[in-house]
């Protein structure tokens, strides 16, 4: 089963009475316990389909199925149950809540849907634990470094044990060190089964990923293997300097690196 | 939550017009229930079995009986009618003694009427006395009140058993024994703290020619009616209050905007609650408008932390807040401050009701219950009712463009 799928996804904004189209026929399979790095130039749309694949967006056309469900047809309510169900959500400044503690950040989840509060404190001391920071749980995060920041902000999107996590540029306001420790914990996540995306723009940090998607204006390009090799190859009109296939045909091309670099 | 305590300053100031509004009816109930308990608690008193029969100035229709000479219409015959009446026991009669001064010992000071009753123990209940007891009718006897007594004693009230002088207007003097010093009265029966009480026979001379005899009658100020049950009081009250107004002495005997009226102890309080509703309803119309502005500071407070903190609701929705999460966040924070403006203005409204209690009535203050319970549901209502708007809004909020702000 995939964890995420989309149809022909496409976005387009409409800014005062200009239209703006941002995604175009998206087809994004990301199967179950899979490690999914989105890279692309900046402005390519990559967070805009992180927002459509975790429900926080709705697409124009198209449409997203996450752990099999077909979520086209589900109003604001069942949206927002399913993101809080099936997915966790962890960004690059972090989006802590400033008031809160370690500790309360990772309970709010657990809040939302209905835990008991004493559940709720063991389950986060927990996670904090399990991210390595239980000596940081009273503190509010202005008292935190970005790493442990980022750590609390996992923490807290495994609150509600989502079988998919979402990351845009996880470690974008981290040093390579804090990066690598970050990465890491994914790793770990991965290989405890759970499906992860993620968007980076560092190709090391991409690497921790069992699969790299290319963005480019809006569309899939290619994807590859974390040895560069290319499992699949999306011409468009637009970006058309890897080799020609036809549309949605699987092609094993090994390409130079650097002709897939954003 | 954590914001309002962030803000504290701007938190006080937005529940100011809940304080206000509900402290100044709370203030105003305080003060109506207070008088209200202290003017039943005296009739308590009184025989419940009473109706008070006297003349009032119309002009003034809510205020206190004027037994002055334009009252003086109650004749011997009317005293008789009543006491005739099926379920009527007795029917009681009070005038004044004009006089000149009081004497004790060497002192004699000035002194303007006696207040001349019959059936003393009926009207001068037991435990009113702070010593000795009620005088017995034809005696040269008297009660003092309170003030009174001390006054005349010089600091100490005068001893029971010792003789005091009544100046009369035309120099003569004559003298009583005192049987009773009365207690110290509260509220509307203060003024007996002032009063020389005196035995009707045979101090009691005022007469009057009656118009449905023309003959020349004693006439009172005021009756009390003493009825057999107390069951039949509202029934006696009505044929007593018909009998006056048509067929009485009284009737006739009425000048200017004078009127009679009939009332039992019932009568009295409710004419009392009457009166503080007027008010009530009167600083519960500000109170309103206080309440209203109060609500559109809150719900103004309540917009600007939602703008404050639309990435926080952003944030919220991104891990799982449903809308109606978002909402009663803010409902919630809105209520709290209804609340509190509410618990303030209880607070402010009856420390103010009491002291005016003590102040203006010297009575004990008797808690407005239901007014309470009341106050924080108003409270509680105006802060959801503020809140209504704020909380849609934030779930309005867009995540994606929430969490893209800076
Ligand atoms: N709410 C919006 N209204 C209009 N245009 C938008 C909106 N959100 C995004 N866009 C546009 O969509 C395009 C893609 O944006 P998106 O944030 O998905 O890019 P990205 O690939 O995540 O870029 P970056 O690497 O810089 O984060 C951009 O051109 C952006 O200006
Ligand atoms: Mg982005």
């Amino acid at each position: 089963m995939l964890a995420v799928q989309t149809r022909r996804l496409g976005k387009t904004f409409r800014t005062g009475d200009l239209d703006v189209p941002v995604l175009h026929e998206v087809d994004l399979a990301v199967p179950r316990g899979a490690f999914v790095s989105l890279m692309g130039p900046s402005g390519s749309g990559k967070s805009t389909l992180l927002h459509l694949v975790g429900l926080l967006d709705t697409p124009t056309v198209g449409g997203v199925r996450l752990m099999g469900r077909d979520t086209r047809r589900l109003d604001a309510d069942g949206r927002a149950r399913a993101r809080r169900d099936l997915v966790g959500f962890v960004f690059q400044s972090f989006h802590l809540v400033p008031s809160a503690s370690a500790l309360e950040n990772v309970m709010l989840p657990m809040a939302f849907a209905g835990v008991s509060r004493h559940k709720r404190k063991k389950r986060a001391e927990a996670l904090l634990e399990e991210v390595g920071l239980t000596d940081r749980v009273k503190h509010k995060p202005n008292e935190l470094s970005g790493g442990q920041k980022q750590r609390v902000a996992i923490a807290r999107a495994l609150a509600l044990d989502p079988p998919i996590i979402l990351a845009d540029e996880p470690t974008g306001n981290l040093d390579s060190k804090t990066s690598r420790e970050v990465m890491t914990l994914f790793s770990r996540l991965h290989g405890e089964g759970r499906t992860i995306v993620q968007v980076t723009h560092d190709e090391e940090m991409a690497r921790y990923g069992d699969r790299i998607i290319d963005i480019r204006d809006g569309r899939i390009v290619q994807e590859r293997d974390r040895t560069g090799l290319v499992r699949r190859v999306r011409p468009t009109a637009e970006a058309t300097d890897g080799p020609t296939t036809a549309l949605g045909q699987v092609a094993d091309v090994r390409l130079k690196r650097e002709g897939v670099r954003p | 939550m954590r914001s309002l305590w962030t803000h504290k300053t701007r938190s006080l100031l937005t529940i100011l017009g809940v304080v206000i509004g509900i402290g100044s009816v709370l203030a105003v109930v305080t003060l109506g229930a207070s008088f209200e308990e202290s003017v039943v608690s005296q009739f308590d008193a009184f025989d419940q079995r009473s109706v008070f029969v006297m003349a009032n100035d119309g002009s003034t229709p809510h205020g206190p009986p004027d037994p002055g000479q334009f009252g003086l219409i109650f004749t011997e015959i009317d005293r008789q009618a009543l006491a005739a009446m099926s379920g009527v026991e007795r029917v009681l009669a009070e005038g004044k003694v004009p006089v000149a001064g009081l004497a004790y010992g060497e002192m004699e000071s000035p002194y303007k009427e006696l207040s001349a009753v019959d059936l003393a123990a009926q009207v001068l209940a037991a435990e009113r006395f702070a010593s000795g007891g009620v005088f017995m009718s034809g005696e040269e006897e008297a009660v003092l009140g309170a003030t009174v007594a001390e006054r005349l004693g010089g600091g100490t009230a005068v001893e029971i058993g010792s003789e005091i002088g009544l100046r009369y207007p035309d120099g003569t003097l004559r003298t009583v024994t005192v049987t009773g010093v009365l207690a110290d009265q509260e509220g509307v029966f203060e003024e007996a703290d002032g009063q020389v009480y005196v035995p009707l026979e045979p101090f009691y001379t005022t007469m009057r020619k009656s118009p449905s005899t023309a003959e020349e009658v004693r006439v009172y100020s005021a009756l009390t009616v003493l009825v057999g049950d107390p069951r039949d009081v509202v029934q006696v009250r009505d044929r007593i209050e018909a009998h006056m107004q048509d067929e009485s002495d009284a009737s006739r005997l009425l000048v200017g905007s004078t009127e009679i009226l009939v009332m039992t102890p019932g009568d009295i309080t409710d004419q009392i609650s009457a009166a503080f509703a007027q008010i009530t309803t009167f600083i519960g119309a500000i109170a309103v408008v206080s309440l209203l502005v109060g609500a559109i500071g809150i719900a103004n407070i309540m917009l600007v932390s939602v703008a404050e903190r639309t990435r926080e609701i952003g944030v919220m929705k991104a891990i799982g807040a449903l809308d109606r999460d978002v909402r009663s966040l803010f409902l919630f924070e809105a209520v709290l401050v209804g609340l509190l403006g509410s618990l303030l203005g209880i607070g402010l409204g009856l420390g103010g009701g009491a002291m005016l209690v003590r102040f203006l009535f010297e009575t004990t203050v008797t808690l407005p219950w239901d007014w309470l319970v009341v106050s924080v549901g108003v409270g509680v209502f105006v802060g959801g009712l503020a809140g209504y708007l704020p909380a849609r809004r934030a779930t309005k909020i867009d995540p994606v463009l929430a969490l893209a702000r800076e």
